[in-house]
């Protein structure tokens, strides 16, 4: 009983104290910006929505339904580009042994470079391209990032399915592009969830070529949340750049959210004798 | 029709050969059975007849037609592997329907024959299960009926009862066996499995190293091998081989013993070992027999017995014998057996006796 009592303490200890950035944030969020400057507790004398209203009434030029759009369109031209593209390679590599001593290995060893190291002949390249400040342009950097990990988890996705499902599809007279959509598609749908949430929040979450790449009409929620932090003029408005950073981050809290049951699941029960 | 015929067949793996000409004829309507020790080969032939592995040399011909270069479907056969198989995200009926939706068969025929194939495989109170709802005999019985909606030229099985327990493995074999004379489609079945193989085959393909050793009825290859190999691998427990001279054709000669053998139509060649099946051998007194030694060791088995028996020369034998009249370990014991059921073979182990 006592054993179980301080168990649970200890979880709550250590639940407040690896969650304390998230708490403060949005405990900062609801205060009033008086409570803000004078009361550093975690309980706000009074909770105010007032600076969720001024995070879209701030100011004229910060726009945040545009930077949650921008964000939004690049992040899915990010994920789903990469998904799309890597489906049919995984399929060679798994399958047919394609580039799997080679491409997979270069592709996958992509994404231990610093992602720096892109930024001036990317720039370069956007500008000759006509894709700086671009939504599409900044999506197809994203995929870029993504790709590596959308590689190898689909990869591993289609090396688990038994060859002889594909042989009996073979049998059954399914051509490969049949045995693609009706059994691998279905069957790796997990892996799909877990690259498009990983991927989703990778994108959303991306910085650095946010700021280098876009100016103002495709400027992504990340580094618009940036622009609210001295948005009325002055000193640092907290309370409103808390609140813009919980608006912020929602997206891809709230996907993972919904996902969480469709990742690592397994859709291979029954297909061969276990 | 589901004639079959492979023409010196080859298959080498990164240089390695794998099957080493294979010459064999299927006759249309046939339960083939190939068996074999593991590695032997016997899966590798059935999946370059299936067209699931490219042929490195040599010929298939289905119904008189070139397929050895066709695609798996394009040869109209259907295998149902060891594994089973079955696509785990679609029903039962999915399942059954997948090959004739591929080729876009009209609605009402897909359901005519998906609801036909339930019925002979009493699936129907499980068509709308996915695969992990179903048990192995059930899954093993989904497998067939993909196949059979087909209406194949051949149905191919590579080693479908491996999965299965000992209990379920006698009835699906009884079932098969039905199947086969329901459908009297022509079968090609893998199995190391001796049992199903005597039981289930019109003829029986015995291979080893990638060699075709003897093609022919359960009961010639029982009573006729060719060789040293399928007299050992055919029957159980395995052929007892004594060393043995002779070559005159007439009479052998055990080595250690004192009286020749006449065998009965004769023989060629320079007999080196004579092989005796266990059921052949009969206890007897010590003073007449060809063959004494003593009782190392007896497994009772209820109606029968394994009785191990230690020549005189060193040789260990073993003997069926009766549950109820076992001997004592360590009895002084004789052998009998009648002179027409011993098998003769050479150096090489090829089998020397004729037969009128």
């Amino acid at each position: 009983m006592v054993m179980n009592a301080i168990r649970w303490l200890v979880f709550a200890v250590a639940a407040l104290v690896m969650n304390f950035p998230v708490i403060a944030t949005i405990v900062t969020a609801l205060k009033t910006p008086a409570d803000v400057i004078s009361n550093a507790s975690l309980i706000p004398r009074a909770i105010t929505l007032d600076n969720f209203a001024a995070v879209f009434t701030v100011s004229e030029r910060l726009n945040i339904w545009k930077y949650l759009w921008n964000s939004l369109s690049a992040s899915l031209i990010g994920t789903i580009l990469p998904i799309l593209l890597c489906l049919p390679l995984a399929y060679a590599i798994a399958r047919r042994d394609f580039g799997r001593d080679l491409l997979l290995p270069l592709v996958v060893n992509l994404r231990a470079m610093p992602l720096i190291i892109f930024a001036i002949p990317l720039y370069m390249m956007y500008q000759t391209l006509g894709l700086l400040d671009t939504r599409f342009g900044l999506g197809l950097i994203l995929a870029v990032v993504n790709l590596p990990l959308a590689l190898v988890l689909l990869t591993n996705a289609v090396a688990e399915i038994p060859r002889e499902l594909d042989e009996a599809a073979g049998m059954d007279g399914a051509r490969t592009g049949r045995i693609l959509t009706r059994l691998t598609l279905p069957l790796i749908r997990p892996a799909i969830a877990t690259t498009f949430v990983f991927g989703f929040i990778t994108a959303w979450n991306e910085f650095l070529f946010g700021l280098m790449l876009t100016t103002s009409k495709a400027v992504p929620m990340t580094v618009g949340a940036s622009f609210f932090f001295s948005a009325g003029g002055g000193g640092v408005q907290w309370g409103v750049a808390a609140a813009v950073i919980v608006v912020a981050s929602a997206p891809p809290v709230i996907l993972g959210l919904i996902m969480y049951r469709q990742i690592g699941r397994s859709m291979l029960a029954g297909a061969v004798k276990g | 029709m589901g004639s079959i015929q492979l023409k010196d067949l080859r298959k080498s793996f990164d240089g390695l050969e794998i099957i080493k000409g294979v010459n064999l004829e299927i006759k249309d309507g046939e339960f083939m059975v190939f068996v074999g020790p593991s590695g032997c080969g016997k899966s590798t032939l059935l999946r370059l007849i299936a067209g699931l592995e490219e042929v490195t040399s040599g010929t298939i011909i289905s119904d008189d037609r070139d397929v050895t270069r066709l695609q798996p479907f394009d040869r109209h056969m259907a295998m149902v592997f060891q594994s089973y198989a079955l696509y785990p995200h679609m029903t039962v009926r999915q399942n059954i329907e997948f090959a004739l939706k591929t080729i876009k068969l009209p609605k009402a025929e897909i359901a005519r024959k998906t609801a036909e194939a339930a019925r002979i495989l009493k699936l129907e109170p499980y068509l709308d299960r996915k695969p992990a709802a179903l048990s192995g005999g059930q899954r093993q019985r989904v497998a067939i009926g993909r196949a059979i909606v087909r209406e194949p030229s051949a149905f191919l099985f590579d080693e479908p009862l491996s999965n299965l327990d000992a209990a379920l493995r006698t009835e699906t074999r009884i079932e098969i066996a039905r199947l086969h004379e329901t459908l009297s489609g022509t079968i090609i079945y893998v199995t190391h499995d001796q049992v199903e193989a005597m039981t289930l085959a019109d003829r029986i393909a015995v291979l080893s190293d990638g060699q075709l050793m003897q093609c022919d009825t359960p009961q010639m290859l029982y009573e006729r091998p060719v060789n040293r190999f399928v007299a050992q691998f055919i029957g159980s427990p395995k052929m007892n081989l004594l060393p043995a001279s002779g070559e005159d054709g007439k009479t052998v000669m055990l080595a250690g013993g004192s009286k020749a053998i006449t065998v009965e139509g004769g023989y060629t060649g320079k007999v080196a070992e004579l092989g005796l099946r266990s059921e052949h051998l009969r206890l007897g007194s010590s003073m007449d027999a060809p063959l004494t030694g003593t009782v190392s060791h007896v497994e009772y088995l209820g109606a029968d017995a394994s009785i191990f028996v230690t020549l005189t020369s060193g040789e260990a034998l073993n003997l069926r014998g009766v549950g109820r009249e076992l001997p004592e370990v360590g009895a002084e014991v004789g052998l009998l057996f009648e002179p027409s059921d011993i098998h003769l073979f050479d150096a090489d182990g090829l089998a020397l006796r004729e037969y009128a």
